[in-house]
């Protein structure tokens, strides 16, 4: 159980404090919300390369790292398809550091063309490291431009390809702050050893003064039903053949969420699920195998990835994987399988709650989602999931015209 | 308000350990107990001397360390898994230079349960032989893909060259070495291994005295003698070597270093700040030159490793194939203006509050801290040692990282590893 209080700055600023003095820390979360879905389909990758840019100074301080090392503190931030998020942590008595580099970069970033010319250098770099230098690297690359052919989660955010990011220039820099950054369009959470008076008067020294923004979003296209079978393939400098498959899958607020989050988990969230057991352990038809959702705000994706063994073909491995999720839409799962899930979920929650930067990142993202409350009514909400609604998700949405799949060969 | 005035910072001066009890089991066992009632969850990690430096050859440490959980006298593999995590425990069996360690974590309402698990796991595992023909041959398949990734093969071979290929900090292990590992290896090193005599417990979380009793019922008995006397043997003196790989071709993964010492050693800590400096987080100078001013990379970084026996120091960062020679040169200048020029005042203050802040979140927590906890003791050291760290650290000064850096940092001094675009 997480308390908290929220409340709003005039500006819009929607902020949420979450007292624990168990901690010497106090952790400071700041939620955009923007990420690559917002982003022109000729100008991909840079929501995450603003995220790199935030760190370039603002307008009264010249380096935003420095300052946060000098007290003791830490931070970094990622950008997804949906947000963009920035978190420090610091020894209490410094918070008020956090407070004055948070909000002059907020109220106004250094637009530097030095600091954007290297981080676009950088961004390229870990676009190499991440994506095009590692085997399978470039997987988001392919199955989302396969999955979705209508909603902009049909790049990664990463960006389509680096000439996305090495072409940006100032002008867009400026516009997109303008935009997205402003005190209305993000969130700000406290978590750790600050009162609830300390935090309002911080937070309204501080911020209180930004002028809020008008964000105007490009509207996002509603990914179409998909009717028929997709599947590509590529070659690549790979070690061995591998398989993804990507089913369409509600959003994060649809009623089937929870459920499908489930139905992943009974096939591999743990070692005794049943793709590590059967496909991995027993009869040694994958070396690695596992499935999982993809968990974004709008409609995501039930994704199911495996590497055969070498004795076995991708044919072969994907006929035992039909094999398996067939099995759960005819015959459901057990009802100690259900249990097991649920008992693991509320154990997962309870070991996440220690954790105040843990905590602060999900009430920032509850209240993305519009429903900060739910954070406290997740153990509920998955205990009251049935062996019938996870049978009926598996059923609705693991099919073959709903499938779109992948497939890596070796040069 | 004037955003142009910065608050003001207060440098930190304590770091404080939280409070320890020491228990020791009706067999010896020392168990350190680091309590919370915040969160009603416990770990509890059980740590052997175990790790390569105990092996007869190679793979026997990892190998045992694995096949623990895969089968024991009451449950199969299958069994135990369910069981695990039914109650949604965990119980990993991991393995290291010199310890290996069977960490349970669970809610406390399962605690009992899950100790019986744990009791399962330690005193009655079975090494089934198909399990193990099993094990060797998804090892060998995982290794085999692990062996495509350049920052893979650059690791692997720095830690070789700086020990040498049949020392135990440094061999290597391929698909094909999995083949001779037998069940009489993983039995002989578990029952010389695994006793009471060479076991360090910790428990941490919302622990109470009906806990440490339960522990002391179930594993306060006698379960053996370590008869395995340590092999470590000194590596061999090597020449300074250079190693250019072929790999992926669009960045070369790049490692560079040499061996140390350890914790013990009394430069041990300014060598540390020294490190902290050059590669140790965000602020530092690698980073700041060759990712923030050139954009050659992504990450760069430095670590100092420290065993039980020994320590090394190195420093790794994937780049540009177009780089990498400019990177190169740029890490020299950095480690030869560390061995010619004092560091400036605010820089080391910076890196000091840095690693002082670090030390804060460390210990942040029971379950953070009794991690921290068993490094000092794993490197022969206590909590009054972390005291004396923290003051070493506080009052490092530029000379002292001076005269490390002339005595520990010559570039000329230092192995290249470089895999990728040649």
């Amino acid at each position: 159980m997480i308390k908290y209080d929220r409340f709003e700055l005039e500006n819009g600023l929607r902020v949420i404090v979450h007292e624990d003095v168990s901690s010497p820390l106090v952790a400071l979360n700041i939620l955009y919300e923007v990420g690559s879905k917002d982003e022109h389909p000729d100008k991909t990758g840079f929501a995450h390369l603003f995220e790199h840019l935030m760190f370039g100074g603002s307008e009264n301080v010249p380096d935003f790292d420095d300052p946060i090392q000098m007290a003791g503190g830490e931070n970094n931030a990622f950008t997804n398809s949906d947000i963009t998020n920035y978190y420090d942590v610091v020894p209490a008595e410094n918070i008020e550091t956090i407070f004055w580099l948070e909000s002059d970069r907020m109220n106004k970033l250094n637009f530097s063309q030095e600091s954007l010319d290297v981080q676009k250098k950088v961004v390229v770099e870990e676009f190499k490291e991440t994506c095009l230098n590692r085997p399978y690297g470039d997987v988001w690359h392919h199955l989302s431009k396969l999955a979705y052919t209508h909603h902009s989660y049909q790049w990664p955010t990463i960006g389509k390809v680096p000439a996305h990011v090495e072409k940006a220039n100032l002008e867009d820099v400026k516009s997109f702050f303008y935009n997205f950054y402003r005190p209305n369009n993000a969130i700000l959470v406290l978590s750790g050893n600050i009162s609830l008076a300390k935090a309002k008067s911080l937070t309204q020294k501080w911020f209180g003064d930004i002028e809020r923004g008008q964000v105007i979003r490009q509207p996002i296209k509603t990914e179409q039903e998909q009717r028929a079978f997709r599947k590509s393939e590529v070659s690549g400098n790979i070690p061995v053949n591998a398989f993804y498959m990507g089913f369409h899958m509600c959003g994060r607020n649809h009623k089937d969420y929870v459920a499908c989050d489930l139905l992943s988990d009974i096939f591999s969230n743990g070692r005794s699920s049943r793709f590590y057991q059967r496909l991995c352990k027993q009869r040694q038809i994958f070396s690695s195998i596992d499935a999982y959702i993809t968990g974004t705000v709008d409609p995501g994706l039930i994704i199911v990835e495996g590497k055969p063994m070498p004795d076995y073909t991708l044919e072969q491995g994907l006929e035992e994987v039909w094999k398996e999720l067939e099995e759960v839409k005819q015959n459901g799962i057990t009802d100690e399988e259900l249990q097991k899930l649920k008992n693991k979920n509320e154990s997962s929650i309870a070991f996440a709650d220690v954790n105040i930067l843990n905590k602060a990142m999900n009430l920032a993202y509850y209240e993305h989602i519009g429903h900060l409350d739910l954070i406290n009514k997740q153990v509920e909400i998955y205990n009251a999931i049935t062996k019938e609604d996870i049978q009926e998700m598996a059923q609705k949405y693991l099919v073959k015209t709903n499938c779109n799949e992948l497939r890596y060969y070796p040069n | 308000m004037d955003r142009k005035i910065a608050p003001k910072i207060q440098a930190i001066r304590k770091v404080i350990f939280p409070s320890v009890t020491q228990h020791k089991l009706k067999n010896g066992i020392p168990l350190h107990i680091i309590s919370s009632s915040d969160h009603d969850i416990i770990k509890l990690e059980l740590v052997f001397k175990a790790g390569r430096s105990t092996e007869r050859e190679p793979l026997s440490s990892k190998a045992t360390s694995s096949l623990l959980k895969e089968g024991t006298g009451k449950y199969s593999s299958e069994e135990l898994a369910e069981k695990i995590d039914f109650y949604g425990s965990s119980i990993s069996c991991s393995s290291g230079m010199d310890t290996n360690s069977i960490t349970l974590f669970c809610a406390k309402k399962y605690f009992n349960y899950s100790l019986e698990l744990v009791q399962e796991i330690l005193f009655n595992p079975s090494f089934p032989e198909q399990e193990l023909a099993k094990y060797k041959t998804r090892s060998a398949e995982r290794l085999h893909q692990e062996l495509s990734k350049n920052a893979v093969v650059a690791y692997r071979k720095i830690t070789e060259v700086i020990y040498g290929k049949e020392h135990c900090y440094g061999y290597n292990t391929f698909p094909e070495s999995y083949k001779s590992v037998k069940r009489e290896n993983l039995i002989h090193h578990f029952q010389h291994c695994y006793t009471s005599d060479s076991c360090q417990m910790y428990l941490s979380g919302c622990t109470d005295h009906q806990i440490i009793k339960a522990i002391d019922d179930t594993m306060g008995h006698d379960f053996g003698l370590t008869s395995l006397t340590p092999n470590y043997t000194l590596p061999d003196n090597v020449d300074i070597q250079q190693f250019r790989i072929s790999g992926n071709k669009l960045q070369n993964s790049i490692k560079i270093g040499k061996r140390l010492f350890n914790r013990q050693h009394p430069d041990y800590y300014t060598l540390f700040m020294l490190n902290t400096i050059l590669g140790g987080y965000f602020g530092a100078r690698l980073m700041s030159s060759i990712r923030e001013e050139k954009g050659y990379t992504y990450n760069i970084y430095s670590v100092l490793e420290s065993m039980a026996y020994d320590g090394y120091f190195y420093i790794s960062t994937e780049v540009g194939s177009e780089y990498q020679d400019k990177t190169v040169d740029a890490i020299k200048e950095e480690i030869e203006l560390l061995q010619n020029e004092l560091v400036d005042v605010n820089e080391l203050d910076m890196a000091k509050n840095y690693v002082l802040g670090n030390f804060l979140s460390m210990l942040d927590g029971p379950l953070k801290s009794s991690k921290v906890l068993k490094m000092l003791f794993e490197n022969g050291l206590s909590t009054s040692d972390f005291d004396n760290m923290v003051h070493v650290i506080s009052s490092v000064t530029s000379e002292q990282l001076l005269t490390i850096a002339q005595k520990h940092l010559d570039f000329n001094n230092l192995h290249q590893v470089s895999v990728g675009d040649f």
